[in-house]
Parts: structure tokens; C-alpha cells; sequence
């Protein structure tokens, strides 16, 4: 009868969950989840969006395109203003091409890019150039008696617009093709880089022979500009700097600007990095091994059955409100209070061993101790009766006598 | 669904190929291997939806002790179910081997039996059982928690027991039956007798004994079918541990000794557990094993948070009985609950009943007092000397509203309750 009813209860078990096909349970399982699905599609489209609108932001020292306080900006577009056509380039082939029509070159490489080849075939150009704060390999290349000479003290004022021509050592009054173009600008901002060259303008003291921020070769058909800051958005304002730039860049009505990127790198044709010598399937295999890991951390993850609750008792130890009280008393600094406490429980405990009854008084209770005890009469009376400890030193002192008194008396 | 060490294996085995031919296309043909596999073993698994479940629960078992909870298994599918099975109890039922693997054949029905030693009074749940349903090659599973609700009843523990035979003794000696030098206590005739030597002259039934050659003595045995009311507080305070057992279990086992011994000493036992409201009734009018109904009514209390309402315990024990009883009530004397509502009612109580308040007794109280090393200490003990003297305060005040106060360490209380008791009947109180 009871195996029957079993019989028939089970299968009623199999016929409910067989409503519950896998497939009902992939559909309930994302509807419930499809808000959260839906959130993060839309989370990763919106970043995807916000990535693909805005390119990311010119943020190079001295480029004509950034408007931040270390761009360069500013000049650009006042010598586009000038008439002047400002073609921005970042790559050697792209800069010769551009060339071809003639025009000043401005070549700034701060990253040195460019190798001695590719700046060999920049120098075969033959329009005027300007060198921004080159390096040393870049001043072999296209301004060769042209010299570093490290960077400009900071201290002292701005440099001031005097040019000298630099015949071993001598100096001689500089021609007047370069006294035209720095003339102007008076004086500029102290920084930079300093070099030394045939004619040097904008001179700066130093130890030995003369250096100077602005050097140009015999000829002045190259300018190597240490001053860099000058073109810089934030301080092109200050002093003659404008003055000083737009008449080096301005010269031609054209300026191709070249900033040499990444694009320009050789690629090198030897392996460079040690992985490139391991064996092909180190790679492979390490990403399989990933792989598998992540399964691995399925495998063991996977919970046997949904989570089982417990419901938990309440746990509170029933002498935490005694705990509480002595916490309070002893925050408080209530010493009297609590000396008060452990008198009167002692004097309750000798008063029912020594039979006195429950309403006998204290003076009754210490001359039934002192004849149950050797002690003298008068500590006991000052130890149960009119001794109030004032410290908590003395408070445990206190409590301690009591306790061993009391022990005494109900231990015989 | 869910993956089996084999399968990680297996993937693992995928380094070979690669170290040969250390291409994509190896770990794509991989890949497509180890998918095709996983999905076939799969889609041969048995139907974790096609398992007919019932469950053969034991009705009860006491806390302490062991059962073995069956789970009949039938497979109403086609294929062979070769699964891993985890029998859902909730943690305190304390499943020895909750995770078994079994094999059943198609249309076959198995049994696994899952050993239980509950931790906890009170039911205990099971929700579902989980079926992991390997497929034939073992490297992948199709999971599912089918809902199988169970509920088992632990029983309160009566570790009290050990002191019926005693207790129970004394009150044979009470009663008469027992050789004992006394003669029965009460005031009830029950019998005459051939006088022994060593009773009491004064038991002498004179015109008994005129009739007869010998002397005859007559016994009385103590009253029968007095009502004893046992009343649990089950309110907030029954919540606090003492010796990390709650108050509430305490009072269960003096109450489960005093019921047993009452019972045996002839009297009518009532059972209410009460905070605000009845949360278990035991009737001495129902019929069956008194012993039984109260471990029953009892294994489900759990102590309420809330505040218990003293007031409306006369009208309850009028409710079981408007005649003189032994009222016991077991709650705390902790100052302040008590006070305010506890001892009004007991001068109702007492005017009509014998009252026994039966409490708790915290050893870390007196182990506190007695601890005084540093100024924590003392205040310490300052605290629990203050707390013991409230307590004795109240049970002075219970004392002189008529009532007696039994006050005892966890351990203590169920004998010392049983005492009063049989002091009581022996007094003739009831």
C-alpha cells in the first residue's frame, strides 16, 4: 500500500520536473540575467564609442598640433595666419616628399628616431633647416661644425640677442643676415639647450670658450635652436620669443614641420629579444597551459547543487551584562561604587555562614568575624566597615584582604 | 552542466600535438576534438530530470544520537544513470556522507542511505537533492538540483535521565513501597499491615490489630492525581548561554525530568511553553506517552526575542486547571525582567497554587568574583558580586510572596528540581 502510494508520489516527482526541460532552463536562466547582460553590452559599446570618437589627444612637447602649455600650437598657427603653409609630418618619406617644393625644414627628434642613414638622406635636402635641441648624432649629421655645449645654466637673467661669429675662438661681429633675424626679439627666455657653432646668438656665460642657444652654420642656411621653449605654447608670449620665432620659421612661405614617430624606426633584421629564441611551440603550449588552467578552475569550481541555508542560533553569553557593568564602573572610575558591591556581598556571605540572619547589622557581622578569627578587632572593622579605597591600586589591595578574610572564615 | 577531471586531463594531453606542431590550427583541431567529445558525452548522459526521488525519513531521533536517512532512486529514463549525488541537509544535520556516486540501469530503482548526526534541536531541513549525471566517457556532466523537500525532528536530549532512577526510588519510599524503616509519608490510607519492627508506634490501627492476633500497622501513601503546570519562558532571556548551553535547553530538561517523575509519582502533568503567547501545549487529558508529546511539543521551541508577558500566566493556568497545582515556572532572575513583570503576578499566582520559580545559575558569575588580580578584575568581580546580589534580592522577594525558588548551575538545576518535588509531596503541599 505505502510502496504503491511511494510509486505514484515519485512519478508525480518525474512528471513535474519533466515540465522543466534543459531548454526551459536556459531560457529562465537568461531572462533572469538578461539586464545584467544587457548593462554590460551596453557599458562596453558606450567605451567602444567614446574610444572610436575622439582620437587620442596630440600631448607631444613642441608638436603643431598640441594646444596644451608644452605644444607648439600657437606658432603654428600664427605663421599659417602669416601666410606661411605649415605642413606637420612624422615620417622621413613623407618629409622629402614635401620638400620637393622648396621651403624651410624644422626637425625636431627628441626621442632620436632616426638613424645616420635616414638623417644622411634628410641633410641631401638643401632648403634652410632648423634643428630643434638636436642631439649629438642628429648635429653630426646635418650640422656638422656645429658642437653641444650641454644645457643652459639657470640662473641669470634672459639671454640677450647678440650674435658673434665664432672664427677659432675669436669674436667677431656676426654678418648681418643673422643680426635681421634676432634682432628683433631684443631678448628671450632663459632655458634650453646650448651649442657652439660659427655664429652663435643669444649668448650665456660659462666656464670655458662661449656658448650660445641659437648657432647657426657659416652660411646660415642651418639654425640650431637650443632655445626649444621658445616655440613651446607657454612661453612664446614672454620676452621676444614670438618675435625670434616667427622670423626663424617665417623665412619661407613654406615650413615643414617633422617629427619623426615610430613609423620611421628600421626594422631590425636580427632577433633582438630572448623569447625569439626559444623553441616555436614555448608560446603555443603556454597559452594552452592558460587555457587549460581557466578549465581547470570550472572543473573545480562548480558547485555540487544550489547553496543550503542555515538558519543560526542567537548567541549571547548570559554574563555579558555583568561584563557590560564592569566595564561601565571602570570607564567611569567608579571605585567607591564598586567597593560598595564587593562589601556588601562579602558581609551578606559571613553574615549567613556565621548564622546572623539576613537583616543583622554590619557592626554585628565584624564582631562575629573578629570572634571567629585572630585578627584584632579593628583592622576587621576597618576592612569591612569604614575603610573606602580612593585609587584603584588601593581598591585591589582591598579587594584582595576581603577575599582572602572571607576565604578564611568560610573555609573552617 | 559541469566538467570532470578527465576532461581537464584530456585538455592537458592537448601539449603533445602542440609541441609537435606548434601551429593554431593544432589547438583549433584540439579544441574541436575535446568540443566534440564534451558534447557527446553529454548528450549520452542519463536525464538528471528523469530520477524519481523518495525519501524514507526515521520520524525522529534524539540529539546525540544517529539515523540513516534512505533516498530511493528510479530511473525513469532510457539510459544507465551513473551520477554523483549530494543529499541537500542543511549543515547542522551534520551528513556523514552526504556525496555518494551510484549507478542505476535504466527503469531500475536504488537506495542510498545517508547518515545523519544531527547538531541541533528542532527540524532539521533537506531542500533538494543534486544529481550529477556523468556520461559514458566520464569527462563531462549534466548537473540539476531536483527539489526533494525532507524534514527531520531532533528531539531534545533528556540527558537528564541519568537521575530518574534516584529520584524515582526516593519517591517509591515516599510512597511506601519501597523497605524503608519509615512509614509512608503523606496523608492518604492506603493499606494495613503486620507491623515490623521499627515503625512507629503512633501507625498502630488498634481496632485493626483487636480483631486480629498481630499487631497492624496502616500505611499512607502521599495524594495521587495532583496537576503539576510546568511553564517555559521561551521570551529573549531564555536566548542567553550559560556553560555555552542556552537557558531555554536547560529549563527543557528539568522540565522532561520533572514531567517523567511526576508522571511516575501518579500526578497529571501540563506543559506550556509561553513568551507572549503559547508556543507549545502539552494536555494531561490527551491520551498516549506523556514523555513522548512533551519531547514532540518541545523539539521546535526556540527562545523568541522578545520580552515575556507574566501577566497572562494566571489565566493560562487557569485554562489547564482550575484546581490547586504545582505551577513551575522556568525562567531567569535576571534584575529588571523580573522585577517588573514577574513578581506582580506572583502574589496571584501564589494566593491560589504552590509556585516553584526554578532559574539558571551562572558559574561565570562566581568564577568572576572570586578572579581579583588587577583593577579589571576587581571591577569585574565588583560587577558580578552586584549581579549575585540582585539576584539574591529577588529570590528574597519570591520567597516572601510564597513561592519556593530553586537557583542551580546548568547541571545541577534538573536534579535539584526533581528534589523540590519530591520535598513538596512529601510535605503534602500539592
Amino acid at each position: 500500500m505505502s510502496q504503491a502510494t511511494a510509486a505514484r508520489a515519485s512519478a508525480d516527482i518525474g512528471e513535474a520536473s519533466g515540465e522543466q526541460t534543459a531548454w526551459s532552463v536556459a531560457r529562465q536562466r537568461l531572462r533572469r540575467w538578461s539586464f545584467w547582460l544587457l548593462l554590460g553590452v551596453l557599458l562596453i559599446a558606450a567605451v567602444l564609442v567614446q574610444l572610436l570618437r575622439s582620437p587620442p589627444a596630440d600631448r607631444e612637447d613642441l608638436s603643431p598640433a598640441n594646444p596644451a602649455p608644452n605644444g607648439a600650437m600657437a606658432v603654428a598657427e600664427v605663421l599659417r595666419q602669416q601666410g606661411v603653409e605649415v605642413i606637420a609630418t612624422d615620417s622621413l618619406d613623407e618629409t622629402l616628399g614635401a620638400l620637393e617644393d622648396g621651403g624651410t625644414l624644422l626637425f625636431h627628434d627628441a626621442n632620436n628616431y632616426l638613424e645616420p642613414e635616414q638623417l644622411a638622406r634628410l641633410s641631401d635636402h638643401g632648403g634652410p633647416t632648423v634643428l630643434v635641441r638636436p642631439g649629438f648624432q642628429q648635429l653630426q649629421e646635418l650640422a656638422p661644425e656645429v658642437t653641444a655645449a650641454g644645457r643652459v645654466p639657470e640662473e641669470g637673467g634672459p639671454l640677450a640677442a647678440e650674435c658673434m661669429a665664432n672664427d677659432d675662438g675669436g669674436g667677431s661681429p656676426a654678418p648681418d643676415a643673422q643680426d635681421s633675424v634676432t634682432q628683433p626679439a631684443g631678448s628671450i627666455s632663459r632655458g634650453g639647450l646650448g651649442y657652439r657653432g660659427p655664429v652663435m646668438c643669444f649668448p650665456f656665460e660659462t666656464g670655458a670658450e662661449p656658448a650660445a642657444s641659437y648657432v647657426t652654420s657659416a652660411d646660415g642656411g642651418t639654425v640650431v635652436l637650443g632655445a626649444g621653449h621658445v616655440l613651446s605654447n607657454e612661453e612664446i608670449v614672454d620676452r621676444g620669443n614670438a618675435a625670434l620665432a616667427l622670423n626663424t620659421l617665417g623665412s619661407a612661405d613654406r615650413l615643414v614641420w617633422y617629427r619623426p614617430s615610430l613609423s620611421d624606426l628600421a626594422v631590425p633584421d636580427e632577433p633582438q629579444s630572448p623569447l625569439a629564441l626559444l623553441p616555436a611551440w614555448v608560446t603555443p603550449v603556454t597559452l594552452w597551459l592558460l587555457a587549460v588552467g581557466v578549465l581547470a578552475m570550472l572543473w573545480r569550481g562548480r558547485r555540487l547543487g544550489k547553496l543550503i541555508q542555515e538558519p543560526l542560533p542567537v548567541v549571547v553569553p548570559a554574563a555579558e551584562t555583568a561584563a557590560g557593568r564592569a566595564r561601565l564602573y571602570q570607564d567611569s572610575k567608579s571605585i567607591r561604587r564598586a567597593a560598595a558591591n564587593l562589601r556588601a556581598a562579602t558581609l551578606t556571605r559571613l553574615a549567613a555562614k556565621l548564622r546572623l540572619g539576613a537583616g543583622s547589622s554590619a557592626a554585628a557581622v565584624v564582631d562575629a568575624v573578629a570572634r571567629h578569627s585572630n585578627r584584632p578587632a579593628v583592622e576587621l572593622d576597618r576592612l569591612l566597615r569604614t575603610y573606602i579605597p580612593e585609587s584603584e591600586s588601593q581598591l585591589v589591595d582591598w579587594a584582595q584582604t576581603l577575599h582572602s578574610l572571607e576565604k578564611e572564615i568560610l573555609d573552617q | 552542466m559541469a566538467l570532470t577531471g578527465r576532461f581537464i586531463l584530456l585538455a592537458l594531453a592537448g601539449i603533445f600535438p602542440l609541441i609537435l606542431f606548434p601551429t593554431g590550427q593544432t589547438a583549433l583541431w584540439w579544441c574541436l576534438f575535446l568540443a566534440v567529445l564534451l558534447a557527446a558525452d553529454i548528450g549520452l548522459a542519463g536525464s538528471p530530470r528523469k530520477v524519481g526521488l523518495e525519501r524514507r525519513i526515521p520520524s525522529s531521533v534524539r540529539l546525540t544520537e544517529e539515523c540513516t536517512a534512505e533516498l530511493l532512486l528510479t530511473n525513469h529514463g532510457t539510459r544507465q544513470l551513473k551520477a554523483v549525488l549530494r543529499d541537500g541537509w542543511q549543515p547542522s544535520a551534520g551528513a556523514v556522507n552526504p556525496v555518494q556516486r551510484i549507478t542505476i540501469p535504466a527503469g531500475e530503482r536504488r537506495l542510498l542511505a545517508v547518515r545523519l548526526r544531527p547538531e541541533r534541536r528542532g527540524d532539521l531541513l533537506a531542500h533538494h537533492v543534486a544529481v550529477r549525471s556523468l556520461g559514458p566517457l566520464g569527462l563531462a556532466a549534466r548537473q540539476l538540483s531536483v527539489p526533494a523537500p525532507a524534514r527531520l525532528r531532533v528531539l531534545p536530549p533528556f540527558h537528564a535521565k541519568r537521575h530518574l532512577p534516584s529520584k524515582l526510588r526516593k519517591l517509591r519510599e515516599l510512597d511506601g513501597k519501597a523497605a524503608v524503616q519509615i512509614r509512608g509519608a503523606g496523608t492518604e490510607f492506603d493499606s494495613l499491615r503486620d507491623y515490623v519492627r521499627g515503625d512507629d508506634v503512633r501507625s498502630i490501627d488498634w481496632r485493626a490489630t483487636a480483631r486480629r492476633q498481630a499487631v497492624v500497622v496502616r500505611t499512607w501513601r502521599p495524594e495521587r492525581d495532583r496537576r503539576v503546570v510546568i511553564v517555559l519562558d521561551t521570551s529573549r532571556t531564555a536566548a542567553a548561554r550559560i556553560d555555552n548551553e542556552p537557558r531555554l535547553d536547560t529549563g527543557i530538561e528539568a522540565s522532561l525530568l520533572l514531567a517523567a517523575l511526576a508522571e511516575r509519582g501518579g500526578d497529571r502533568v501540563d506543559f506550556v511553553a509561553f513568551d507572549r503567547r503559547a508556543r507549545a501545549t502539552v494536555r494531561s487529558a490527551s491520551k498516549g506517552n506523556l514523555l513522548n508529546q512533551l519531547v514532540n511539543a518541545m523539539a521546535t521551541v526556540e527562545p523568541e526575542l522578545i520580552e515575556a508577558d507574566w501577566s497572562q500566566i494566571p489565566a493560562q493556568v487557569h485554562n489547564i486547571s482550575s484546581h490547586r497545582s504545582l505551577v513551575v515556572l522556568l525562567t531567569s532572575l535576571d534584575s529588571g525582567s523580573a522585577e517588573e513583570s514577574l513578581l506582580p503576578m506572583l502574589a496571584q499566582l501564589t494566593a491560589k497554587h504552590v509556585v516553584v520559580v526554578a532559574s539558571v545559575r551562572d558559574p561565570l558569575l562566581d568564577a568572576l568574583r572570586a578572579e581579583r588580580g588587577t583593577a579589571t578584575d576587581v571591577f569585574r568581580a565588583a560587577a558580578a558580586e552586584r549581579a549575585l546580589l540582585d539576584r539574591a534580592a529577588i529570590t528574597q522577594q519570591i520567597k516572601q510572596l510564597g513561592a519556593e525558588v530553586v537557583d542551580a548551575d546548568p547541571h545541577q538545576l534538573p536534579p535539584q528540581l526533581a528534589d523540590t518535588y519530591i520535598r513538596l509531596k512529601a510535605a503534602g503541599r500539592l
